[in-house]
């Protein structure tokens, strides 16, 4: 049996794993960055444009992946202006890594999105206000004050965001394609494997994103808990911030 | 030290007009909630912009609409207590009281500042802990020193006893009307209870949907009110509209009498009071006095409050309504009248009238107030 998978393990090629890897990895940072950017700004946008905006930023949360992918390649494609802007400077988008991320972002960035907003939304306005009162910078009130009130529902968008962009498919298959070793991740190897008749490599890929899942869920909820232990009483306090 | 206030900002609904002066002294912003008090307070810290006018404190130009000037809250830095104290709960007590502190402060000159504070509002021992885990007077009391540890030019207060429990406010007054007088500046407190404006306040601002209709101190208000508006939150239960018969009488169309008044009957009078207190019991029938029947009576402590209506009373203007048909005309028809109830004796409380009585009763012309 143990040698079995030893021999197993030798003719599964890794590389989906990496991939998938770095693709959410760098994807999950810049969706929690314009996540929080856009759901901090739109705020303060004039009703009418907010709704506008909030429209847009969320209109790939309820489009089909194989629409939003359909829509990137039409936009970033070797036809579009775009597209050949990037093939001018040496960095063709389409079919290549970054496409990986850049279809993994678009996907996840709604759901980081609404639930920075709504966190913030959540926020009583006179507590800013009270911030402002006593001198507090807008920076300062986002870091100091936003920021660890949001902390919980930030950590649960994070981690729906970070679910999403790791079991990304339709947009980057669209985009990307499936080259082994540049755009190939795990949903698209298991995806293949499967279609090529490979049944132990789509079950083994299958477990190693369970497993991944479930541990960084575990971990974010972990440290969401941490962040609001101010709440008192409710949590039991292991490790409890001393400030003097 | 002093504040110039002249703002207005319209509303769809609502637009607030002020326009005030204070010098170093406590005033009070007396009115109903949503009559525009705190959004003045708002306006003034700069949380709110106004959509023309001008704020002065200490001659210091805040606000300006005509030379384009309005500065940031940040650099208003006024001391704004809010009703729920605002407390950031993520940061422990100490790190509240040290919030207003600007980055000039040295890490040693704050941590003294901050035990300072906190030795002068009793709360030694709590600044590691969070708000969550402070009682309301506890937290008003880190919400105070706060405030005072950012050494505002001006203090605004909104309702601070409002989110607290009748039994904790005795001690807290106390040492809120000690903060008051080592403050040297103006202090603004709004507050829709005339014995909190009574107990802080030099002068006391009514404000009625969005203006102020009176500027006076606080005994002024309650023995000669000049407005309907000012009279009601003095603490009078009984206010109705008034029609001026003669230079003496007023005919009252909701209680369906007339009234004899002392001193004249001012041509521009629009309603007429009577404290609750100052109703007196009748032999029989007389000037200003008056046929009643008990209709309700509830209990306190100290006193006995009964709802009287007239009896003989003329419905030209105003049929008489039953309290299941409408409850709002019908409280409206009636008087309200205290009675202290006589204390450590039985016998004596259950001689006060019961619901039911019937009474003759009299409002001394001395005791009413004719208004605005």
């Amino acid at each position: 049996m143990l040698a079995e998978l030893v021999a197993f393990m030798g003719t599964v090629d890794l590389s989906p794993l990496w991939v998938t890897l770095k693709t959410t990895g760098t994807a999950i940072v810049i969706v929690v960055v314009l996540g929080l950017a856009a759901a901090y700004f739109s705020l303060k946008m004039p009703e009418r444009i907010q709704d506008l905006a909030d429209s847009l930023f969320t209109i790939p949360m309820v489009l089909p992946p194989t629409v939003c992918g359909f829509l990137l390649l039409l936009l970033l494609g070797r036809n579009s202006p775009v597209g050949q802007w990037f093939i001018d400077i040496g960095f063709p988008l389409v079919f290549s890594w970054p496409a990986t991320v850049i279809a993994a972002t678009v996907v996840a960035f709604p759901l980081m999105y609404r639930s920075a907003r709504g966190a913030f939304e959540g926020i009583d306005r006179n507590m800013l206000d009270a911030a402002r009162t006593l001198g507090w910078s807008e920076p300062k009130i986002f870091v100091r004050l936003m920021m660890p009130l949001a902390w919980s529902s930030i950590a649960a968008g994070t981690v729906l965001a970070f679910a999403r962009a790791l079991g990304e498919f339709g947009a980057t298959l669209f985009l990307a394609g499936n080259y082994l070793g540049v755009t190939r991740t795990i949903p698209i190897a298991i995806y293949f494997e499967w279609m090529n008749g490979n049944v132990e490599a789509a079950l083994f890929w299958t477990c190693v994103i369970l497993i991944f899942s479930f541990a960084v869920i575990l971990l974010v909820n972990r440290l969401g808990r941490r962040a609001t232990e101010y709440r008192g009483g409710r949590t039991k306090s292991h490790g409890v911030k001393k400030v003097a | 030290m002093s504040l110039e206030v002249r703002i207005k900002k319209r509303f769809s609904s609502f637009t607030l007009d002020v326009d005030f002066t204070a010098k170093d002294e406590t005033l009070g912003f007396l009115g109903a909630s949503g009559c525009g008090k705190s959004l003045t307070l708002r306006c003034i810290a700069g949380v709110e912009t106004p959509d023309e006018g001008r704020i002065v404190v200490n001659g210091r130009v805040f606000f300006d609409s005509e030379a384009g000037v309005n500065l940031s809250p940040q650099q208003r830095k006024t001391g704004l207590l809010f009703q729920n104290y605002m407390l950031f709960p993520n940061l422990t007590v100490a790190e509240n009281v040290a919030a207003g502190l600007g980055r000039d402060v040295s890490k040693e000159r704050m941590k003294e500042l901050v035990a300072a504070e906190l030795k002068r509002f009793g709360l030694e021992g709590f600044g590691d802990r969070y708000p969550a885990q402070l009682s309301g007077g506890q937290q008003q009391r880190v919400a105070l020193a706060r405030m005072l540890a950012a050494k505002p030019d001006v203090l605004m207060l909104d309702e601070p006893f409002s989110a607290l429990d009748a039994h904790l406010r005795g001690v807290l007054e106390q040492s809120m009307a000690g903060v008051f007088a080592s403050f040297e500046g103006t202090v603004l407190y709004v507050s829709h209870d005339i014995d909190e404006a009574l107990r802080f306040c030099d002068r006391v601002a009514v404000v009625e949907s969005g203006r102020i209709v009176e500027t006076v101190s606080g005994d002024e208000l309650v023995t000669n009110p000049k407005t309907a508006a000012g009279l009601k939150l003095s603490g009078c239960k009984n206010v109705t509209p008034a029609v001026k018969l003669d230079e003496h009488g007023v005919w009252l169309p909701k209680w369906g009498v007339s009234l004899e008044v002392e001193g004249g009957v001012p041509d521009d009078m629009t309603s007429c009071g009577v404290r609750a207190r100052f109703i007196e019991r009748a032999e029989g029938p007389g000037l200003n006095c008056f046929r009643m029947r008990v209709d309700r009576v509830s209990d306190s402590r100290f006193e006995r409050t009964l709802l009287l209506g007239f009896v003989d009373r003329d419905d030209r203007d105003a049929p008489a309504v039953e309290a299941n048909e409408d409850e709002m005309k019908y409280l409206h028809q009636h008087l309200i009248w205290r009675v202290s109830k006589p204390m450590g004796s039985t016998d004596e409380v259950s001689a006060l009238p019961e619901r039911g009585d019937e009474l003759w009763m009299y409002i001394p012309p001395h005791r009413v107030h004719l208004v605005k």
